[in-house]
């Protein structure tokens, strides 16, 4: 499939912003599951952008405005051909316990992946969620999708309740957020249980003009959701905000621990501190996929 | 008689141990024989003379680099013993040759960590130990450093054990501590006992600023790179050092908000614009230079600069993220570590170092715990963060409780029993157990400081930084043979010349000028108004006098009561709130401590007098501010600030240096107090002017007015006559001669623009001296004649007795707010042009090339 991808976001500030540094992760990344045909960045007031690649293979833009402004627009447009690029039934079948041992001998490459960071403290599900998902002799395909499965039923997706600093015992115990509260969860909830997982920041297509499904959830904004290392080197996608492994109708922008490591915009300013954040999402597929 | 030549024995009772350097079990060590010689050639009394001498030459320098004004509190304690160290020719040969291998060995691991990581593959230790360390940062990954050199210069903590063995205690290869302190060890010791000196020829220590500051230069292709050294500038310690290495080495001392990311290059703002830097000599710890790489560690830094290192386009140094070799979880591997990368055996072994995370070093540690020292993996701030660490982490008991909660951030080393030393204190010499800290710099010929910092303890050795103060410390010998000559070039550049003004130095100075100012304003129309009140005004104008408080509360920026029609029941309290209220960001005891603020940041650049005498004012304030309330105290505490803040500005007059910066403070003055008569007038003149009758025999409002700028004697003196309106809105307007007048205050700060050295290649200066210019002719050209027109035809100006113009009040306040809006936009101007670089003029024309 193939997307027209529009990402803004706009910052608006009360009294003129000055010293302004900017970097964002918002070019989709090349992987086998999808290619950036066309990627274009506007930024208004009018900037150079710099660029380069981060130890996790993200593009980095980074960008700074050398003069007073209230405002501030940046757009990331993107034509990105998605492929379908799902792991073999064979490897979704290996046991736990063997994925494991196969973890294990490559750990030290792996080990960032099963630490807590900052946002994906380990103890929290230690303590509030007692449930084991992962039996040694179970497949670790189907464990996963249960996993992906049980968040989305236990958890209520509640815009406006959490935001990025909402700690993740907060999540559980109000048992509702948003789709990086989810991702989080399940990352905290994956590496508890010795399995690498990290964090997808990324788009997702909500209408698929073909069906008559209901809307996705996650299309206005930027969407998240996690992958899982698998044993052969897979990092398989799974969606727990829409019950779903992640396809075709998902766009990958970046990867990382967890949102620290992809957040799609972070800078500093000097100035008053009054600001208006809007953030626009569109995801158009195009048909030119069909030729 | 015949007087024998005086021969003391200090030594006679001294109780040396197995574990002494200068007194093994078989008499004196031939490195010490002859200092001892040279002490028994001294009396008793002389000895303590020449100690005495030391402790004052010594405290003296503590109260040079105390903080001005806070005396010798919270300064520097300075202990220097007078018996120094002496190290052989074959210790010394061996600790330079196994601190530059080791050093080596530590730059090829920090640059592996962050590349390929092949130690860590091959296992040579084990994985977690690194990459849990909160020293090892992501965002610092595959960024290269200049040749290659990661720890450009470090230490390593030495200690000699009884059998002479030499073992290495510690790494210090992020950002150590005491360079400076040796080279001035050495000259203290050189002033106060030079007969010492006599006795061996030892290497000089004081080439190695010129060492470092070449090595520095080194790490940049440009041929004369700007080198700055970056710190956080709070602790009195770390105050010193870089002070004292800037001065040595000729770099500019920078806070993260004297620099400026534009274009992945990193600039210096100065007052002459923006300066390139090629090089940061960074004291701070990495975690802290850039927001944006390493989000969530709550320093501002200088946002984007490690995008900048990235792209090559400057270089820091030691390199972000070289703190991962001070990780104390890995010094257990140091021999491995250094046999790995160099091939040969190390020739200075690590002490014994237990991890706590593995469990059977935890439970040998457990089972001899009374015989261990614990310690954190890293002193940085950084740790605490990574853990959420509420508590300190100073104390062996802190320590205690992180070990008990996170084992794995834990190590222990056996207490240990290194050399002694005999130390000197209340007339006799007692052995004292030493550490030795040596330097290194690993540029194009790696070297190591002939020397190091030896410090002296009665105590075991403590977790934690080191600390100077604490302990005393021994000025250390290398015999000059040992040392090999190096054929340095010192070129004796005059390095001076090249630092600008920092844009920050003047920022605060301009803004304790308006702060200053402003408070002086404010306390002045406060307690003429009270004045007023009483003798001026009679009771039946008791309603006049609202009006005018809602002037002065509208000059001062309290903006909640200028729209009030009736005065407050509570005048106290809002008197109060005017003058007293530190919360209340424009009342005068606000702004005596934002102008203190600003004075303390910048606290190298003021005299310690006008320090003093601003902390005075601070300290009457607060405790006014605490006193019950009455109108009396108000009433004198603003008259105190008036006369203080006049006192303060003599003082600075005659005891700074009046460069640039000074000339910003100035500027900021004269800016405030335009500002402030603008304020005033915007609101007392139109409204003068409705009440305003020309026949009128005495105008109050016009009194009051005068009196409250200060202009009331000016006027009677200009014009011998009662109070006309035109004649006050030209006096407090136009007149170049009355300090109160917008004219005045205008030209002065137009003055001193002028004399700024900012021209030179950029001129920056020059088009705001421009705007200013057309700002005066602007004012000078107000109509005031049509605004105010004459009472008093053919005196001041045009206008025929038979139809008296009439004075519009609105005419008058639209004028006056354009006028504001005039000097109030110069303000942002002065700012871009001349602080923050946001602006077009400060835009180098060099600056967006590709």
């Amino acid at each position: 499939m193939r997307f027209h991808v529009t990402h803004t976001t706009q910052y608006e500030y009360a009294a003129p912003a000055s010293e302004s540094f900017a970097e964002l992760r918002v070019w989709p990344i090349d992987t086998n599951g999808q290619k950036v045909i066309h990627r274009e960045l506007v930024i208004e007031p009018e900037v150079r952008a710099d660029h380069y690649v981060d130890y996790f293979g993200n593009h980095v833009e980074f960008f700074s405005i050398p003069f007073r402004h209230s405002e501030v627009r940046v757009k990331s447009l993107a034509e990105v051909e998605t492929f379908p690029n799902q792991p073999r039934p064979s490897i979704l079948g290996t046991p736990v316990g063997e994925a494991r041992q196969i973890y294990n001998s490559k750990l030290f490459k792996l080990f960032e992946y099963l630490q807590p960071t900052e946002l994906v403290p380990l103890m929290p599900v230690r303590k509030g969620i007692r449930k084991c998902f992962f039996h040694e002799s179970d497949e670790i395909g189907p464990a996963l999708v249960r996993l992906n499965e049980w968040i989305f039923k236990r958890f209520d997706y509640k815009p406006g309740t959490t935001d990025i600093s909402t700690p993740l015992t907060e999540v559980i115990k109000n048992k509702r957020g948003v789709c990086q509260d989810f991702a989080h969860l399940m990352l905290a909830i994956l590496r508890n249980h010795g399995l690498p997982a990290r964090y997808v920041s990324g788009y997702i297509e909500a209408f698929d003009p073909e069906k008559t499904d209901p809307n996705l959830i996650g299309a206005a904004a930027s969407h998240a959701w996690v992958e899982v290392f698998l044993p052969g080197g897979f990092w398989w996608g799974l969606d727990p905000t829409n019950n779903q492994v992640a396809g075709e109708r998902h766009v990958k922008v970046a990867v990382g621990r967890d949102y620290n490591d992809v957040a799609p915009m972070r800078g500093t300013y000097k100035g008053a501190l009054d600001q208006r954040l809007q953030v626009m999402v569109s995801l158009k597929r195009t048909l030119a996929s069909t030729l | 008689m015949l007087q024998s030549a005086s021969h003391a024995d200090h030594f006679h009772d001294y109780a040396s141990t197995e574990r002494d350097e200068a007194f093994a079990t078989n008499g004196m060590a031939a490195p010490y024989r002859a200092i001892i010689e040279a002490l028994n050639q001294s009396s008793p009394s002389e000895l303590r003379a020449r100690q005495q001498r030391l402790d004052r030459a010594a405290a003296e320098l503590g109260i040079q680099f105390a903080l001005p004004g806070e005396r010798n509190r919270n300064g520097i304690d300075w202990k220097l013993d007078l018996f120094p160290r002496v190290l052989s020719a074959e210790d010394w040969d061996l600790i330079a040759r196994g601190v530059i291998q080791r050093a080596e060995a530590f730059n090829a691991y920090i640059s592996d960590l962050y590349h390929e990581q092949k130690i860590l593959s091959e296992r040579v230790l084990p994985f977690e130990l690194p990459l849990c360390d909160p020293a090892f940062q992501r965002s610092f990954s595959g960024i290269d450093a200049p040749g290659g050199r990661y720890c450009l210069t470090g230490a390593f903590d030495l200690i000699r054990m009884p059998d002479g063995e030499w073992q290495v205690l510690e790494n210090q290869l992020a950002t150590p501590i005491g360079v400076s302190y040796i080279l001035q060890n050495r000259r203290l010791l050189a002033q106060c006992f030079p007969e010492l000196f006599a006795t061996m020829d030892v290497a000089p220590v004081a080439s190695f600023s010129t060492y470092l500051a070449e090595a520095l230069r080194a790490q940049s292709d440009s041929a004369n790179p700007n080198i700055v050294l970056l710190t956080r500038g709070e602790n009195d310690q770390t105050f010193f050092e870089e002070g004292f290495l800037a001065r040595h080495m000729g770099i500019a001392v920078v806070r993260p908000g004297d620099l400026l990311v534009r274009d992945s290059r990193v600039y210096l703002k100065t007052i002459r614009g923006l300066e390139r830097v090629d090089i940061i000599y960074r004291r701070v710890e990495s975690a802290s230079v850039d927001p944006i790489a390493t989000p969530g560690t709550g320093f501002t830094g200088v946002p984007g600069l490690v995008n900048v290192v990235r792209k090559g386009n400057v270089a820091i140094v030691n390199s972000l993220g070289s703190g991962v070799a001070d990780n104390r979880a890995i010094l257990r591997y140091s021999d491995r570590i250094v046999g790995y990368y160099t091939g040969h055996r190390a020739l200075l072994p690590t002490a014994p170092t237990y991890h706590l995370s593995d469990p059977d070093q935890r439970d040998f540690v457990a089972e001899n715990h009374e015989n261990m020292i614990l310690k954190p993996v890293q002193d940085h701030e950084s740790l605490r963060q990574r853990l959420g660490w509420k508590g300190m982490l100073d104390t062996p008991a802190d320590v205690q409780r992180l070990a008990k909660r996170h084992p794995e951030y834990c190590v222990a080393q056996p207490i240990i029993a290194p050399s002694q030393l005999p130390r000197y204190s209340g007339g006799n010499f007692a052995p004292h157990t030493v550490f030795m800290r040596a330097f290194f710099i690993l540029g194009d010929e790696p070297m190591v400081l002939p020397g190091g910092l030896t410090r002296q303890t009665s105590k075991q050795h403590k977790p934690g930084r080191l600390s100077i103060s604490a302990e005393g410390m021994k000025d250390t010998w290398v015999p000059a043979h040992a040392v090999l000559e190096r054929d340095v070039q010192i070129s004796p550049e005059d390095t001076g010349e090249r630092i600008s003004i920092g844009s920050r130095t003047a920022e605060a100075l301009y803004w304790a000028g308006r702060y200053l100012n402003r408070a002086e304003n404010t306390a002045r129309q406060f307690y003429t108004l009270e004045n007023l009140r009483w003798d001026q005004l009679g009771l039946m104008d008791q309603k006049a006098y609202w009006p005018l408080m809602q002037a002065v509360a509208a000059a001062t920026g309290q903006q909640k009561f200028a729209k009030r029609k009736r005065p407050p029941r509570d005048t106290l309290k809002f008197s109060t709130q005017l003058v007293l209220d530190p919360m209340e960001s424009a009342s005068v005891n606000a702004c005596i401590r934002s102008a203190q603020y600003n004075l303390g940041s910048v606290r190298g650049s003021i005299s310690p007098e006008c320090w003093q005498t601003l902390r005075e004012l601070v300290i009457y304030l607060d405790g006014q501010s605490r006193a019950r309330n009455s109108r009396a105290c108000l009433r004198e505490s603003s008259e105190q600030v008036v006369s203080e803040v006049a006192r303060f500005q003599g003082v600075a007059e005659r005891t700074m240096l009046h460069d640039d910066a000074w000339q910003f403070y100035r500027i900021g003055g004269f800016l405030e107090r335009a500002l402030g008569a603008l304020y005033l007038l915007e609101v007392a003149l139109p409204r003068a002017a409705e009440t305003y009758r020309a026949e009128d025999e005495e105008s109050t409002d016009l009194t009051a007015l005068l009196r409250l700028t200060g202009s009331l004697d000016a006027y009677r003196r200009e014009f011998r006559s009662r109070a006309y309106l035109d004649r006050v809105a030209r006096l407090l307007l136009l007149s170049p001669n009355n300090p109160s007048s917008v004219n005045f205050c205008l030209r002065n700060a137009r003055y001193c623009l002028g004399t700024l050295n900012t021209t030179g290649e950029r001129s920056i200066g020059l088009r705001i001296q421009t705007e200013v210019d057309a700002l005066i002719a602007c004012l000078e050209s107000l109509p005031i004649s049509r605004m105010f027109p004459s009472p008093v035809p053919g005196l001041d100006a045009g206008g025929t007795p038979d139809e008296p113009a009439r004075v519009q009040p609105d005419d008058v306040r639209d004028q006056l707010n354009a006028l504001t809006k005039e000097v109030e936009a110069l303000h942002e101007k002065i700012e871009d042009v001349f602080f923050s670089h946001q602006h077009v003029y400060a835009r180098a024309p060099t600056l967006f090339e590709g």
